[in-house]
């Protein structure tokens, strides 16, 4: 204290004089230690910010790292730096203390009131959007709201009957485009249940399907619709779309990869809304703000706490050191998957620069993040060197059915207590063997970090037991998503860096988009009325984006060919006044997806054959009016479900939990330490889906990588497929145990082969290939390689390889 | 020829393996005339994702040193190459020596500084370095290289592409070109970078159930189904490229692991291309195997290396990853030299733009694509040149100016194919590769 009331005096005396010694003594010990000790971990410069502190900044100084403030001018004690070197609370540098001179040298200047002449300039990022490029903005087609136009009526009995027909028809007469036949029978009903359910028809619906479209088409495809819409497996085929643009996945992904245990809880989630229909723009508000959202049970309470893992379970990298440079690209990842995951408008390019094209200012993004900068994001992940961002779960307020956890007896509990002492008491020892080891020599460094990782491990692992079930053995259930956090308007960074904040943006929405006149209130974080901004029926963007994806997953191409960008550079569409209708449709029906599904595959439009028309093609190649059906890849999911059904090795229930689920919070090796088992014969969205390892099934079949949100698979078709048919175990497993099946059902080859064909492909075999099929069971049943097996293993082998062959066909693969 | 013999044993030994009637296939790819006759037969083409920075490595621009600290035309401080550039070789091309070993090559390089293209962002700009258009689905250069000159050895993928980026298929897409023209993906990136995956195997490349010769038998049969499914389709390239795929995984199963297996190369050899040392391994290994695809044949093939776009940290990241490249290159240029094969194989190393000359902080660098820098080898182009500048600083192309079209022209000229004359009729009118533009550069030709 004394020291202090010197310096004031000094400092009254002449303060001028005063402020130049302190600034000399900075530059003559300060700074040259700073270099010398500091900065290799924590300098802009060096782009080294270890626990997020850097110290090349009088401004990086005084706001600190994850600890806090570095420094507090006069305060030794409230001084992080000052505790840290001379080893008090954490231990800096953290190979040796400095010397003695140099940590007498940083109390008198802390204590002097830290002079430091390192002035920041003060960062003010200006915008060149103007009001005006705004306003003109708000002109673009898909600014506006969807407008209803009259569908003009025509004298084809056919396409007159509901507006959807008659708004392609009419852009089909404009384009002189012939019209396309009706698809036959056999190929509807394949195209109804992997569309809708995405499995196939068995021989039985097949059968029953074509009888009755004979008698009458119009109620058979009714009925088939309202049955399949009804399918337990309805949610299971399009929550699948909907994962994929939730960028659905159980791991952390990057560096180190981190199991995500309670993933599972939202995609059921998506699955049950789907089968449900709830609403599109209540699910939505659930999945954005279901934490804020008021309900009257603690069921439904539940539900939408699970529905804002949406927000939660993005990519992360944890080995990051900077901890606003981790929540920075954290709350990027969300703002990224509401506006083009939801509404097809890129924003996140506003991130480090206005909108190059969109009349989108840099200051809009930073509004947006201010909601999510005001929100915490609950992840899991335990602790460990690697993982500079631990985080926890959200404990469910009810009791779920579903439950991967066994109830827990007394005595389980006691037990398990007492090895979590035991755990503790290890890592005690592990960290005491360090800090003996610091002046010992000879030490194996490597051997005791792993055994502080290997004790701290198995720590959170008891840990993580005794946390799922409540003090009388009851499991408790977690999810991840969201909570509200402390109320904070974001800083616009310039170019985007976290170290170059400039001034401060009310938290708000994109100024482009309607509605225009809705706001925060700003003592509220924000989320709530943003999800209700996005849903609401002014919002240009929200439906038309969902209806223009169902377009594209049922007719094969999107009316925006660009479906996750309505912005200026994205596509035209090719038929506004028809996606305008459905847009239209989809709100006054409630948001109801599965009206809007129906709506579709009960049209005319829908039921086109996919056959080649040279007229047509040379006018429209693209087939951007829709005047046939474009033949689809089955997408990988179907594809491994369809011959698991065929091989009857499906199991069709869905299972309770994950394989990742079971592995509880974890790591996943570099070698994939995680071992996914792909035989698990559940339908595939149920596989286990770790970033960076994904079932290799799934991803040789073109699955999205599921780092960013995405409305649109890339489809290939290439030799490490043809290599996977032809060769992988997995096929020509399925192949036997479907050729065993058919040779229980019937013993007439001939008949095995016409039912192989049914239930592969929905029809029967030609002659030519009833000839073909049986000549090559014959090259399989007379070859050498058979003759050491019994009867029944070669006529089941011979004629595994004629359903292998079906398997391997493109018409398996395509949807006519 | 170089290739007659390996190409004749290893279809022999596909044919006497299997008993196979190769007739079935004769619709995959073959060998055809060029245009005119060029030096160069086969191509590799190393890709930098993330844009490398044109001013630090080859593009010396003394003004940027002289000058450094003054504020550049877009009001941030010229900061000048991170390291210094050295006159190589007899022809003293100035080259940074961020480039030891491929600095020894200089006298085959021929660098081309005109560049520009009109997209400022990467998976775009990439695309466009790829296919030409970003709007459109079109084929790539790679498939339009095969579809004018065909396959050499058809036991193989001509078109090969190594580690190429998930979501990265239009890069080897063949659009409308008949599919047989789409390149192959050997080996995939871990976490988005391409030379991180190792591909040194192909998955399922062996049926453990049957012989080869009951196999050939089943794939007649799946070649009958699909064949009578593309009589009722008509035009519909997912369909034969499924049939198009099954002829080519066949023929894969018995010349990939060959191929891929680098086992038998000698300690030397691995480490000429850096193979031996961590930190180039990765490159070195694509190298390696880009060396052992064009020995066997394959007409184009791409590899290359990601993370490259230095908006900070310019200094410790540009030197790690030119570190990681240059000795895989170099020794593919030594190695190709020394097997005769340098000079009717045309190298391309590029990047999808440049970036800035001035500086948000000192020690990173903007995109730039108004002007950047890549280079050819062998194959028929000048050594020890420069073609084309940018201005003083090194933000905009200024002389020799090659557009994204007119590189692509080049490159097609130097294989041989004239790019107005390649084309392709798709929906009732003419494609071609460069659409209406692109002029070859023909001062580099040799």
């Amino acid at each position: 204290m004394k020291y202090i009331s010197l310096i004031t005096a000094m400092l009254i005396s002449s303060p001028l004089l005063r402020a130049n010694e302190g600034i000399v003594f900075f530059e003559k010990k300060i700074r040259p230690a700073l270099e010398k000790y500091c900065y290799r971990c924590h300098s802009d410069k060096e782009n080294k910010v270890k626990g997020g502190l850097v110290l090349d900044s009088k401004h990086g100084l005084l706001v600190g790292g994850d600890s806090g403030p570095a420094i507090v001018p006069g305060k030794l004690d409230d001084s992080e730096l000052w505790l840290a070197i001379t080893y008090e609370v954490s231990e800096m540098p953290p190979k040796e203390p400095m010397p003695d001179s140099v940590i007498a040298d940083f109390k008198k200047w802390i204590l002097m009131g830290a002079p430091d002449p390192r002035e920041q300039e003060k960062i003010v990022v200006k915008s060149t959007v103007t009001r005006n490029d705004i306003r003109e903005g708000r002109e673009f087609w898909s600014m506006q709201k969807p407008k209803y136009s009259p569908s003009p009526s025509n004298n084809n009995s056919q396409w007159n009957q509901l507006e959807i027909d008659r708004y392609v028809y009419f852009h089909l007469q404009e384009n002189n485009l012939q019209i396309t036949p009706e698809a036959s029978s056999q190929t509807l009903v394949r195209r109804l249940y992997f569309d809708l359910i995405g499995l196939p028809p068995s021989p039985g619906e097949i059968n029953k399907f074509n009888t009755n479209y004979e008698k009458n088409a119009e109620s058979t495809i009714y009925n088939t619709v309202d049955e399949l819409l009804k399918s337990p497996h309805f949610g299971e085929k399009w929550g699948r779309h909907w994962l994929d643009i939730a960028r659905y996945a159980e791991s952390t992904g990057q560096g180190r990869n981190m199991t995500y245990p309670h993933a599972w809880r939202y995609r059921d989630y998506v699955i049950e809304s789907f089968n449900q229909d709830k609403p599109y723009d209540q699910f939505i508000r659930e999945q954005i703000a279901g934490d804020l959202i008021k309900t009257t049970s603690d069921q439904k309470w539940a539900e939408n706490l699970i529905a804002t893992s949406f927000l939660a379970m993005g990519s992360k990298a944890l080995p990051e050191d900077d901890q606003r440079k981790f929540n920075a690209e954290m709350v990027d990842e969300q703002i990224d998957l509401v506006t083009r995951g939801i509404m097809g408008i890129s924003v996140a390019c506003a991130r480090c620069h206005d909108h190059k094209f969109d009349a989108i200012p840099q200051s809009d993004y930073y509004a947006l993040a201010g909601i999510f900068q005001s929100t915490k994001t609950f992840y899991g992940t335990t602790p460990n060197a690697q993982n500079k961002h631990p985080s926890t779960h959200i404990k469910l307020p009810v009791y779920m059915e579903r439950n991967i956890t066994a109830p827990m007896s007394p005595s389980d509990i006691s037990q398990i207590k007492e090895q979590l002492t035991k755990a503790q008491e290890d890592m005690q020892v592990a960290r005491m063997a360090r800090r003996n080891s610091r002046n010992m020599q000879n030490v194996d460094n490597n051997q005791i970090q792993r055994d502080i990782a290997r004790s701290q491990n198995q720590y959170f692992a008891i840990q993580e037991k005794i946390n799922s079930v409540d003090s009388n053995g009851r499991p408790i259930a977690y999810c991840m998503g969201t909570q509200p956090g402390e109320l904070q308007n974001a800083k616009i960074l310039e170019r985007g860096e976290v170290h170059r904040p400039g001034q401060e943006v009310a938290r708000g929405f994109i100024k482009l988009v309607a509605p225009y006149d809705m706001t925060i209130n700003q003592s509220s974080n924000g989320r709530l009325e943003l999800a209700q901004w996005i849903t609401s029926k002014d919002n240009p963007l929200t439906a038309r984006v969902m209806v223009n994806r169902i377009w594209m997953k049922l007719m094969g191409q999107a009316i925006v060919r660009s479906t996750d960008n309505f912005g200026l550079t994205g596509t035209a569409p090719t038929n506004q006044e028809l996606l305008d209708f459905l847009a239209l449709k989809f709100m006054t029906n409630n948001w109801s997806l599965k009206g809007i599904i129906k709506n579709i595959v009960l049209s005319r439009a829908y039921r086109s054959s996919s056959e080649y028309n040279a007229n047509n093609f040379k006018i429209d190649p693209d087939n951007e009016q829709f005047w046939r059906i474009d033949k689809r890849r089955i997408e990988a999911e179907s594809i491994r479900d369809a011959i698991l059904q065929i091989s009857g090795e499906i199991i069709i229930s869905q299972p309770i939990g994950s394989q990742v689920a079971e592995k509880g919070q974890t790591t996943i090796g570099r070698a994939g330490q995680l071992t996914i088992d792909i035989s698990a014969p559940y339908r595939s969205i149920y596989l286990p889906v770790v970033r960076d390892f994904l079932p290799d099934f799934l991803k040789t079949f073109d699955f999205p990588e599921s780092m960013t949100t995405a409305s649109k698979r890339e489809i290939n078709n290439n030799a490490a497929q043809a290599l996977y048919m032809l060769n992988n175990d997995f096929v020509i497993t399925s192949s036997e145990l479907t050729a065993q099946r058919l040779i229980k059902h019937n013993s007439d080859l001939d008949k095995q082969i016409q039912t192989a064909f049914i239930i592969c492909l929905a029809r029967q075999a030609d002659s030519g290939e009833l000839i073909g099929a049986r000549q090559l069971y014959q090259n399989f049943y007379q070859s050498s390689e058979m003759r050491q097996k019994t009867t029944n293993e070669r006529k089941a082998k011979s004629l595994a390889a004629v359903v292998q062959a079906l398997f391997a066909s493109s018409e398996f693969r395509y949807l006519n | 020829m170089n290739f007659n013999r390996r190409q004749f044993i290893n279809l022999g030994s596909t044919a006497a393996l299997t008993g196979l009637n190769l007739n079935i296939f004769a619709n995959g790819q073959s060998s055809q005339k060029p245009h005119f006759n060029a030096r160069a037969k086969r191509i590799i083409v190393i890709n930098m994702g993330g844009a490398t920075s044109h001013v630090d490595t080859f593009d010396y621009k003394v003004n940027l040193i002289k000058k450094a600290g003054e504020r550049g035309k877009y009001g941030r401080k010229l900061m000048p190459p991170i390291k210094e550039f050295k006159r190589f070789g007899k022809s003293g091309l100035p080259i940074s020596t961020l480039f030891p070993e491929l600095g020894k090559h200089a006298d085959e390089l021929c660098l081309l500084h005109g560049h520009s293209t009109d997209q400022p962002n990467h998976p775009q700009a990439q695309t466009k370095i790829h296919t030409g258009n970003v709007q459109f689905a079109r084929p790539s250069l790679g498939a339009w290289v095969m579809y004018g000159l065909g396959s050499e050895n058809k036991s193989i993928p001509g078109f090969i592409s190594l580690n190429p980026g998930a979501g990265d298929g239009a890069h080897f897409s063949s659009a409308f070109l008949p599919s047989k023209y789409q390149g192959t993906a050997v080996g995939s990136p871990i976490r988005g970078n391409r030379a991180s995956g190792d591909p040194s195997s192909f998955p399922n490349i062996k049926n453990e159930s049957f012989s080869t010769k009951l196999q050939s038998k089943q794939l007649n049969f799946i070649s009958n189904l699909n064949k009578k499914k593309l009589q009722k389709d008509r035009y519909n390239p997912g369909v034969s490229a499924i049939q198009d795929s099954y002829e080519m995984a066949f023929r894969m199963q018995s010349s990939m692991p060959a191929i891929l297996d680098i086992s038998k190369e000698s300690k030397k050899m691995l480490s000429l291309y850096g193979i031996d040392n961590e930190n180039s391994s990765k490159v070195g290994r694509q190298c390696l195997l880009a060396r052992r695809f064009a020995e066997a044949g394959a007409r184009y093939i791409e590899l290359g290396h990601g993370g490259w776009d230095h908006h900070s940290n310019l200094k410790n990241d540009l030197t790690a990853r030119c570190s990681e490249i240059d000795k895989p290159i170099a020794g593919l240029l030594t190695d190709l030299k020394q097997r005769g094969l340098l000079k009717d194989t045309l190298i391309v190393w590029c990047t999808e733009f440049g970036r800035t000359p001035e500086s948000p902080n000192m020690d990173g660098r903007d995109h730039n694509p108004k002007g950047f820098t890549t280079w050819m080898a062998g194959g028929g182009v000048k050594g020890g040149f420069r073609y084309g500048a940018t201005d003083e600083f090194g933000y905009e192309a200024v002389s020799g100016r090659l557009s994204i079209h007119d590189w692509h022209a080049t490159i097609l000229h130097l294989m041989g194919l004239n790019h107005e004359k390649l084309t392709y009729k798709y929906a009732g009118r003419d494609f071609r590769p460069t659409d209406v533009y692109g002029d070859v550069a023909t001062d580099i030709l040799m």
